[in-house]
């Protein structure tokens, strides 16, 4: 028997290392992934599961022509428009402030990240007192003394998007303000010096300086809170169940309705390769501006 | 490079998104169904007993979501203590919702399937679908301690299907009126004469809606759950001596009849005002809201809450006097023969009367068995409940929803034509036009 060259045995342990890894993202992640579009090529033909047939792009079509699909995805995109922006600007805005030297600024750090480290499941209970529709809730409460009526904030179509929205970017501010305190950490400060130097003021040095060098961690947060707000789910489940009158039906609220309420596996695994395609275009779209801006 | 930037970022979605899949189903589920409908979000996890079968007892599972905080675990530990032949071991699922899902995958993977279920009784058609449960009858024929007969008939015939008894109701419960006596007193309104139709359900809603007081509520007006509108709409359909559905379950409600029960749903809200569709929080039994339309599982809560102001009557009608049967059903799923047989047994152990009883008390639910219904123990049980006796006094006119297989997929069709009316974002005509279609291509699918 031939035996390996020292070579081969040290890329043998490093597969034995990977593999295990590997395995794991084959089975739970790439294997899902493709059965998923097998099942998107199929119609349901019984109650059970399993009782599909192949019907090629039929379930795409009826996706394309469902008025659900079309408002679910209409409510993500107001979701993620309003979460998105909000998020980043309100993250940076709280890293600008905690990044200068203040008293207390690692305990309001910690305040203000503690909503990342919690269960979005507890958040949505938390809140959903919060906006109790009657005079109980606390937010209706304070509004009261200044003679505002108590408002339905998640039995009312108006504003349970709008409810949700306040909640999701109290989750994720935490996350933003973080990400954006390690950038501006890494800002070197003879810029700044440079900038006083030359009489600039505090604005000029943020609009000319600070906000250009984090453009690069501005990008990261814009794609990754795109593709996260597109696939919001928890909040919905625990707070409206897509009500009312699927005023919050967002797309994957959607499609686990589909899924694990209807049981139609073809028809939400559709979806969900239609949600791959919209997230997909939109991640395209804003890597091409990026590039052309470091160009 | 460009190849590889291409191949990253489909890497990186295909991870984001196999993620949200994962993701999606670790959320706890809140109870879903309408006899769970106001109930809080419990633990995630099945909730499974850890003893052992002790050695030569057949060994058989049940899934159910009725769960500890009602007596399950107890009983089922009872049943055990009881004798020596068979050790069941109880699975807890929070939510209907939660216990199909598990039967939906085991099903579909053909092994690991509970020997019983019991389970919302809408669903049983569907397992029934799914795995061919096992017949009943036999077993019930067979049974000393119980008759056939004395199953309440509406009960049984529900599934009965194709001449084979797929389920059997464990205990029932049905929608009433429920009223707060000091509400009605402070109106100069006599709380021994509730509404009996629709024309004095308004009046006395009217009488009753005051400020932030509202006259007159169900759930089917704020809850975004498919099956407790649906349920709802049901009622007042056949309240107004129209029909949901023929011999054939193909609608029948796209009818002057449905058009009608839904325009005086609409009308409690946006025409008298004296309902809404954004409710206080539990308004009823804070003493904001004076007439609520729900279900006998809500008499326990409403009177801790309410004490002797709690008062029920039957729901008031148009033409019929009606309502809609709910409650769990028993089924046993296909094994072998003697574990189906200890399924029985075990299920003739939560039929029996001290078990029923003790069920009825915990959770609010009415006996399906004339027996027990009317013996001398449960009667005084109910003298002393509002809900449960006014549930049974109204059991002749309860209603069944459709036995199909795609009952639930039809009521989730239906429902948001319904809701939507409800919101008055669309006629009562057009929604139950459109409800009606939906449900026929969810029915018929």
């Amino acid at each position: 028997m031939k035996r390996l060259t020292i070579r081969q045995r040290e890329n043998l342990d490093g597969y034995l290392f990977v593999a295990p890894a590997v395995l794991f993202f084959a089975v739970f992640m790439v294997y899902p992934f493709l059965y998923s579009f097998y099942l998107s090529l199929h119609r349901k033909t019984g109650a059970r599961l399993t009782d599909i047939t192949f019907a090629g792009l039929e379930q795409y079509g009826k996706a394309l022509a469902d008025p659900q699909f079309f408002s679910s995805l209409k409510n993500t995109a107001v979701y993620t428009l309003s979460v998105v922006f909000f998020q980043i600007a309100i993250g940076l805005l709280v890293a600008v402030l905690l990044n200068r030297a203040i008293m207390g600024k690692t305990l309001i750090r910690a305040l203000v990240f503690t909503p990342v480290v919690l269960s979005t499941i507890v958040c949505g209970i938390i809140w959903t007192w919060l906006y109790s529709p009657d005079s109980s809730g606390l937010i209706n409460r304070a509004l009261s003394v200044f003679g505002i009526q108590p408002v339905a904030w998640l039995r009312d179509p108006k504003w349970a998007m709008f409810a949700i929205v306040v909640m999701s970017i109290w989750k994720w501010i935490g996350y933003h303000m973080v990400i954006y305190l390690a950038a501006l950490q890494g800002i070197s400060t003879d810029y700044f010096e440079a900038a006083s130097l030359e009489g600039a003021n505090g604005l000029q040095k943020f609009a000319y300086i600070t906000f250009p060098l984090l453009s690069p961690t501005t990008w990261l947060l814009l794609i990754t809170s795109i593709i996260n707000s597109f696939q919001i789910f928890d909040q919905i489940f625990v707070m409206t169940k897509g009500g009312p009158i699927g005023a919050t039906n967002v797309i994957v609220y959607f499609i686990y309705n589909t899924a694990f309420v209807s049981f139609d596996l073809p028809y939400a695994s559709a979806i969900a390769w239609l949600l791959f395609g919209v997230i997909f275009l939109l991640t395209m779209v804003q890597m091409r501006i990026q590039n052309r801006q470091e160009l | 490079m460009k190849h590889r930037k291409l191949f990253a970022l489909l890497a990186c979605a295909a991870l984001l998104l196999s993620a949200t899949a994962c993701g999606g189903g670790s959320g706890s589920s809140a109870a879903e169904a309408p006899a769970e409908s106001t109930a809080s979000a419990e633990a995630a996890e099945p909730a499974e007993s850890s003893a052992e079968a002790p050695e030569g007892a057949t060994a058989i599972t049940v899934w159910e979501m009725y769960g500890p905080k009602r007596g399950m675990d107890k009983i089922t530990e009872q049943f055990n203590e009881s004798q020596d032949g068979v050790f069941a071991t109880d699975v807890f699922l929070v939510s209907h919702t939660e216990l199909m899902q598990k039967i939906q995958v085991t099903a579909a993977s053909s092994s690991g399937l509970p020997d019983a279920v019991l389970i919302d009784m809408f669903y049983a058609p569907l397992i029934n679908d799914l795995v061919g449960n096992v017949d009943l009858k036999p077993y019930i024929d067979a049974d000393p301690t119980m008759s056939y007969d004395d199953f309440y008939e509406n009960l049984r015939d529900y599934s009965m299907i194709d001449g084979k008894q797929i389920s059997i109701h464990s205990y029932a419960n049905n929608l009433i009126l429920y009223y707060n006596k000091s509400l009605f007193e402070a109106a100069g309104l006599d709380p021994n004469k509730p509404p009996a139709t629709w024309d004095e359900l308004v009046t006395y809603a009217q009488a009753l809606t005051t400020g932030d007081q509202l006259g007159f509520l169900c759930s089917a007006f704020y809850d975004s759950y498919y099956e407790t509108v649906s349920w709802q709409y049901q009622v007042f359909v056949w309240q107004n001596g129209g029909e949901m559905w023929d011999e054939n379950w193909q609608p029948a409600f796209n009818s002057p009849e449905g058009i009608e029960a839904l325009q005086f749903m609409m009308d409690l809200i946006h025409k008298h005002g004296v309902s809404s569709t954004a409710p206080p929080e539990n308004g009823f039994h804070q003493g904001k809201v004076a007439m609520l339309l729900d279900g006998t599982w809500m008499g326990n809560e409403l009177e801790e809450a309410l004490g002797d102001n709690l008062m029920a009557a039957p729901l008031p009608y148009n033409k019929a006097p009606a309502t809609n049967t709910g409650g769990e059903h028993w089924m046993i799923l296909p094994s072998e023969k003697a574990r189906e047989d200890a399924a029985w047994q075990y299920i003739s152990h939560f039929l029996s009367e001290a078990v029923v009883t003790e069920i009825c008390a915990n959770g609010g639910q009415v006996p399906t068995r004339k027996s027990i219904a009317d013996s001398d123990a449960f009667q005084s049980f109910a003298n002393e409940h509002v809900a449960i006796k006014t549930s049974m006094s109204v059991m002749d006119s309860a209603r069944m929803r459709a036995a199909s297989p795609n009952y639930g997929a039809a009521s989730e069709a239906m429902s948001t034509y319904i809701q939507q009316a409800l919101f008055n974002t669309m006629t009562a005509e057009d929604a139950v036009a459109a409800a009606a279609e939906a449900f026929a291509a969810a029915i018929n699918q």
